[in-house]
């Protein structure tokens, strides 16, 4: 009896663990990250995301400006370090699929609704790494509902970062490039 | 007679078929996006090769176009940003200190998606 109730037990944690397990992902998040520049001692990492949430079917841009240092003329980017306020900039351009025209087109930018005119996004506090990004909700940025009637088919986003840090001298930095998401999906 | 008819279906055949199939790759090709010039599988960027101008899409979803009609054009966006000085001050956005997932603070900007 003791054996059948362990083995029932066991049964159910092990169809438990299949149902957990084939929970479909309720978001994705295709992302690019790396080093984009590295000269002297100074690294600087970018981030480039576009993430669609399935449950809620909301849209989010985002990029990331990391700064790390070289212990050594041989060593990898491997020891953190924190800059000052302004050192840090980054912004990103997210792009849309033209269901018409079949082409990337350039939809919007990480502006300042303060500043239309400025995309980039500073740190204000010493720190090592600055992340922006815009949640767009369900409202999607772009969006032509005639479009995707018409094409009865979703269209894409893609995110691209520009990362750079000031190292006293120039701005030193570069971009990633996210893979594209459908939307909706 | 009858061997040049059958060869003559065959080909119109093959034909028919690769026709079919080019139109097929065409279609699909068509209903997903392809890979933007210059962007390397691992998401890195090559100015070299990447597009200078791509047309802008307006907040409708329609081609920005100028008075004459033509679609807009405008750079992709990989510049530098200006020089700092100044530049780590309030913008008016939302900065806030979060913990990554290791526990390191990190400062995270929230920029509200721009409204027509």
């Amino acid at each position: 009896m003791k054996v059948s109730l362990r083995l029932a037990l066991t049964g159910l944690a092990a169809l438990m663990s299949v149902v957990f397990m084939v929970q479909p992902a309720i978001a994705h998040a295709p992302y690019a990250e790396g080093v984009v520049y590295s000269g002297g001692t100074l690294c600087t990492i970018s981030r480039a995301q576009i993430a669609f949430d399935h449950t809620t079917k909301a849209l989010t841009a985002s990029a990331k400006t990391e700064g790390r240092l070289r212990s050594s003329a041989t060593s990898g980017c491997d020891t953190i370090d924190v800059w000052a306020p302004g050192w840090l900039a980054v912004s990103f351009t997210v792009y849309k699929w033209s269901l018409t025209n079949a082409r990337w087109e350039k939809c919007t930018t990480s502006k300042n609704p303060n500043n239309p005119n400025d995309p980039w996004v500073y740190n204000t506090s010493w720190t090592w790494q600055l992340v922006a990004e815009t949640n767009f909700g369900t409202n999607y940025p772009c969006w032509n509902p005639s479009e995707n009637a018409t094409a009865q088919r979703p269209t894409y986003y893609y995110t691209v970062s520009s990362s750079w840090i000031w190292d006293g001298t120039a701005w030193r930095g570069g971009s990633k490039t996210s893979g594209y998401h459908p939307v909706p999906a | 007679m009858r061997k040049r008819l059958c060869a003559a279906i065959v080909v119109s055949g093959a034909l028919t078929a690769t026709t079919a199939g080019l139109l097929g790759t065409a279609a699909q090709a068509n209903s997903g996006p392809s890979s933007p010039p210059g962007i390397s599988a691992d998401g890195s960027v090559d100015p070299t090769r990447a597009a200078r101008t791509v047309p802008l899409v307006g907040v409708d979803g329609k081609p920005v176009t100028d008075a004459s009609g033509r679609v807009r054009q405008v750079q992709t966006g990989f510049g530098v940003p200006p020089p700092p000085p100044g530049r780590g001050q309030a913008d008016g956005l939302l900065h806030k200190l979060v913990a990554d997932g290791e526990g390191r603070t990190v400062e995270k900007v929230e920029i509200p998606p721009l409204r027509p």
